[in-house]
């Protein structure tokens, strides 16, 4: 599969934009590879910052 | 229009008010650099928002709003062009020859993250902005810019990617200079 779409979903996916079927399919892939948890775990505290950096922007 | 449609009406727009004003402000005022500008755009937003039909754009109003303001925000640049070409011909800011101390300063900020995000494309800043400070859906986001739904999920991905790799390089030179 192609990666660049593989992290594309995943990043849809921690931001609740999937479908039910893909988040399934997402869920599986996280049940059985770490590094693919790994991937989002990196992803989550990223976007935490960003979400943080930006309502501290904001005032 | 009778009192009580009158009254119903007004507390959808007061509601509206409260729940989009400040966004849309943080929005315009990324769009237009200017927090006096941004303000009169969302404003008229407002204002244009009393005189449309409650029923038209009740299912999606925060893309109506956005949207709105979005083509104001516009508005106000094209008859600025000239003023926000020379802006735009500016030099990106470069961390490349900042001084060690002063990138360690930075990245331990919380204002990282924004350096970080002024360094993407235009139009990469305005969908995350949409997405994590508006907190509009893929769906609303395309809505507002125009963007297919496919587009916005590919820019917000990219821009996230970008930002997350500059962000390890940051990081990286951070523990180089702290070890020399």
């Amino acid at each position: 599969m192609n990666p660049r779409i593989e992290e594309e979903r995943l990043t849809a996916y921690l931001l609740g934009e999937v479908s039910e079927d893909e988040r399934r399919e997402i869920e599986r892939a996280l049940e059985q590879s770490a590094e693919v948890r790994d991937e989002l775990a990196g992803l989550k505290a990223f976007v935490e910052r960003l979400e943080q950096g930006l309502q501290a922007e904001a005032g | 229009m009778n009192e009580n449609a009158a009254d119903s009406r007004r507390q959808w727009i007061l509601e509206a008010y409260q729940a989009h004003q400040n966004r849309l402000e943080r929005y315009a005022l990324s769009l237009l650099g200017d927090l006096e500008a941004a303000r009169e755009v969302v404003q008229e937003t407002f204002v244009q928002l009393c005189r449309t039909e409650r029923e038209k754009i009740d299912a999606s109003l925060a893309a109506w709003l956005f949207t709105v303001c979005r083509n104001k925000a516009f508005d106000v640049r094209r008859k600025e062009r000239l003023v926000l070409e020379k802006r735009s011909q500016a030099p990106e800011p470069s961390t490349e020859f900042r001084e060690p101390a002063e990138i360690v300063e930075q990245s331990q900020s919380a204002d990282v993250v924004l350096g970080l995000l002024a360094r993407l494309p235009e139009k990469q800043q305005e969908v995350v902005r949409l997405k994590f400070q508006a907190g509009l859906s893929y769906a609303e986001i395309a809505s507002t810019t125009g963007n297919s739904l496919s587009n916005v999920g590919y820019l917000i991905h990219t821009a996230i990617k970008t930002m997350r790799s500059r962000f390890a390089q940051l990081e990286a030179d951070e523990v180089r200079g702290g070890a020399r």
